[in-house]
């Protein structure tokens, strides 16, 4: 979501941070960039993936399905920020009716929808995999999201549970549950505190700001 | 002495009435034309003629400030005398009357559009025209090598600007109503795709940024520096300065008609908010910002921050409804007011937060009806209120005019679509909120019961998802893009296994409000008195 990725190279700063941004002339390079997202040699950078969006949007004789589908799959990989729907935005109603276009929103509600086994379900699918091939990493991006929501919903969990969550079995399972310092206890792992399970009272404060004092203040000055 | 002759001059060329009522000669055209216009000349007003005069007078001497009545008070009242249902007279009517003078005429005509616009309907000429009028305008002031001597109201600037992109919209609906075109208008479009073309309004807005320099003066305003090394020569007039920051203000807006929410807040990254703002001073910019920065957030699933824009800024339209200033501009801000209470009660379905006592309440007022039906999920009152209160979107490109098809509404169904969808995946977070509030723990099992649900899995599913909606990216400092992951309800809860523990919540009463506005009514009161 930040607009600066550090890795970003110079050359694509300068086009999605000026005018350039608008120049069709452009997009032969930021497809490239896109290349280099899903091949995991760069960072993901949503702002430049929708300045492309943003180019199709005003020269449709421009689009390219190829790369709106690469996008959406780029999108799915950073959630839970919304970066899905801000490139849908930027579509039209008929893309969206493109059939690939609509297996990824399917994808993507399954996901915002927290039906994780619906989604590896919609996974096991030929054509739907094949959609998403391109992007290096996609599932281990995705399970990374599913961990995350897990972990701030859940203090204990079944293994078995976890296991259709994040369609992981046996020793794979194990391995990934190390690396996130799950620790098993009787088929029940016990997840990490954080701020979201850990049990604590959640206050509701109020802060006064000084800006909201400053007419009474002001008061004191006149006497 | 020279006003005089005009007027002289206007009187000598009366024409014979039989004459300009024969249309049978074709090539007497253009003379009858001319005649015409020299008729119209004649009924011009007397006062309206003395406030042409005036006005033009004031450009010549240089007397700018006395611009602020000229066009916040003599104009609205000789429209409401005259012009209230036509237009005013054409420029090249009242040409001769100010010398033909240039700037005088372009600012003349970007009023006379305005008020096509407003009161009546404009034809494509009309729309043709106003665009050209735009470009004349902005030419004079971004061509020059140096700044020009021109000084407008702040308000003026921002009416500009405002009527700039809201005639740039209209033009894009227009033209996406291919169905009700006629050959000719269809001819028109697409002999000139370059009239009202996005590249052309993005092109000004930008220009007009960079020519003011106006990011770099934020930066100093916000880092510290040389504020006149950072203005520059032009930035540091107040004609490029203001048009430079209503730009960015301008660039946020239609990004937003664009779909474009995250680049919409990039345009503000150097602007804040949060502290006191001489560009605020305009209430119509004020409220334009609010509105299109609260919806930006909306879109982008950041609620919280959404309410909390739309409450700051219907705290302060509340405030100023007494100062009730013109009409035309009141109007629009209460439109706009409607329908931000509108989207602050989406938003509060969404993410059930504490807002003030005085916003709450004319919310409920408003839409309390809408409200109940939200939190029990109906998704036809959500899509209601989201059509009634989302901006007009646009389609940018030029749409293709050998389909015979009327495509106005598609990008304003295409974003209500996403929106939908986004809250068809949330819709029961409000429903198990209310469960939640009423247990220390509760069985998974039990609340399965009260959803009606078979199955645990989906149950669970449910509460995950309420984890996963409630938890929404937060503004804590900086710039207004950046944002902290946060829990944003006031019911959290953890899961061991099938149990759910809710956390305890403390709420502390909410006490600051109510005794900042006892203290000011008290000392409004002792003022009063002592009077």
């Amino acid at each position: 979501m930040t607009s600066n990725i550090p890795g970003r190279p110079k050359q694509i700063n300068d086009i999605i941070e000026t005018v350039e941004r608008y120049d069709t002339e452009k997009i032969p390079l930021l497809h490239e960039y896109i290349d280099e997202q899903l091949a995991n040699k760069v960072q993901y950078d949503s702002a430049a993936n929708l300045a492309v969006l943003k180019l199709y949007q005003f020269n449709p004789d421009q689009i390219n399905f190829k790369y709106i589908s690469s996008i959406l799959t780029k999108a799915l990989t950073a959630l839970p920020d919304p970066d899905f729907n801000l490139c849908l935005a930027l579509l039209n109603l008929d893309i969206c009716n493109d059939p690939t276009v609509s297996k990824l929103y399917e994808l993507q509600k399954a996901l915002e929808q927290c039906r994780f086994n619906d989604f590896w379900t919609l996974l096991e699918n030929e054509e739907t995999k094949k959609i998403v091939e391109c992007c290096v990493g996609f599932e281990d991006s995705i399970r990374g999201f599913i961990s995350l929501t897990i972990e701030n919903t859940f203090v204990t969990i079944s293994k078995e549970e976890i296991s259709s969550y994040l369609n992981l079995n046996g020793n794979d399972l194990d391995e990934y549950a190390k690396s996130r310092n799950w620790v098993l206890n009787d088929n029940v792992f016990a997840l990490p505190v954080v701020k979201e399970n850990e049990d604590k009272p959640k206050i509701v404060k109020e802060n006064v700001k000084f800006e909201q004092l400053t007419q009474i203040i002001g008061y004191a000055n006149e006497i | 002495m020279f006003y005089e002759d005009i007027n002289d001059a206007s009187k000598d060329g009366e024409i014979p009435a039989a004459y300009s009522q024969d249309d049978e000669f074709d090539e007497f055209q253009e003379e009858l034309e001319k005649q015409y216009k020299q008729q119209q000349e004649i009924k011009i007003p007397n006062e309206v003629k003395k406030f042409i005069l005036n006005f033009h007078k004031i450009l010549v001497e240089h007397t700018f400030h006395d611009l602020q009545n000229i066009y916040e008070y003599s104009y609205n009242k000789l429209t409401e005398q005259f012009y209230k249902n036509v237009q005013w007279p054409e420029a090249e009517v009242i040409a001769p009357l100010v010398n033909n003078d240039a700037i005088f005429l372009i600012l003349y005509k970007e009023l006379y559009y305005r008020h096509i616009y407003a009161k009546l309907t404009p034809t494509i000429n009309d729309r043709f025209n106003s665009y050209l009028n735009y470009c004349d305008l902005f030419n004079y002031i971004l061509a020059p090598e140096k700044p020009v001597e021109l000084e407008l109201p702040n308000q003026w600037l921002w009416d500009i600007i405002d009527e700039f992109i809201y005639q740039f919209q209209s033009f894009c609906q227009y033209r996406s109503k291919v169905k009700s075109k006629n050959e000719i208008e269809l001819k028109s479009l697409r002999e000139r795709p370059d009239i009202w073309n996005v590249h052309n309004v993005l092109n000004v807005l930008y220009s007009l940024i960079q020519k003011s320099n106006i990011n770099e003066q934020l930066l100093v305003n916000k880092n510290g520096g040389d504020m006149m090394e950072a203005a520059g020569e032009f930035g540091s007039k107040q004609l490029y300065k203001m048009l430079g920051y209503f730009s960015i203000i301008g660039l946020l807006r239609v990004h937003c008609l664009l779909g474009d929410y995250s680049l919409a807040l990039k345009m503000m990254e150097n602007i804040e908010l949060h502290t006191r703002n001489i560009f605020l001073r305009v209430s119509a910019c004020h409220v334009t910002t609010y509105y299109y920065l609260g919806f930006a957030y909306m879109m982008m699933r950041r609620y919280s921050d959404a309410i909390k824009t739309f409450t700051s800024i219907l705290h302060y339209i509340n405030r100023i409804k007494n100062y009730k200033t013109l009409s035309y501009q009141y109007e629009a801000t209460n439109k706009k007011s409607e329908q931000m209470y509108a989207l602050l009660a989406i938003c509060i379905t969404l993410c059930p937060t504490g807002i003030d006592e005085e916003t709450h309440s004319n919310m409920v007022e408003k839409y309390g009806e809408h409200l109940s039906k939200m939190q029990k999920g109906d998704l036809k009152v959500f899509e209601e209120l989201f059509t009634y209160a989302c901006p007009k979107f646009i389609n940018p490109a030029v749409p293709n005019y050998d389909i015979m098809e009327n495509t106005q509404m598609k990008p304003t169904i295409h974003q209500c679509k996403i929106f939908i969808e986004e809250i068809n995946n949330q819709y029961l977070v409000p429903t198990i909120r209310s469960y939640l509030k009423l247990y220390k723990t509760l069985d998974i099992q039990k609340l399965g019961e009260f959803l009606d649900y078979d199955s645990i899995d989906k149950c669970k599913n449910q509460l995950i998802l309420f984890k996963h909606k409630t938890r929404q990216r937060k503004w804590e400092s900086g710039e207004l893009m950046s944002g902290e992951y946060t829990q944003t309800t006031d019911i959290d809860f953890y899961l061991k296994q099938d149990m759910i523990h809710i956390k305890d919540s403390k709420n502390v009463n909410r006490v600051n409000d109510l005794y900042i506005r006892q203290i000011n009514k008290l000392e409004d009161m002792v003022n009063n008195i002592k009077k």
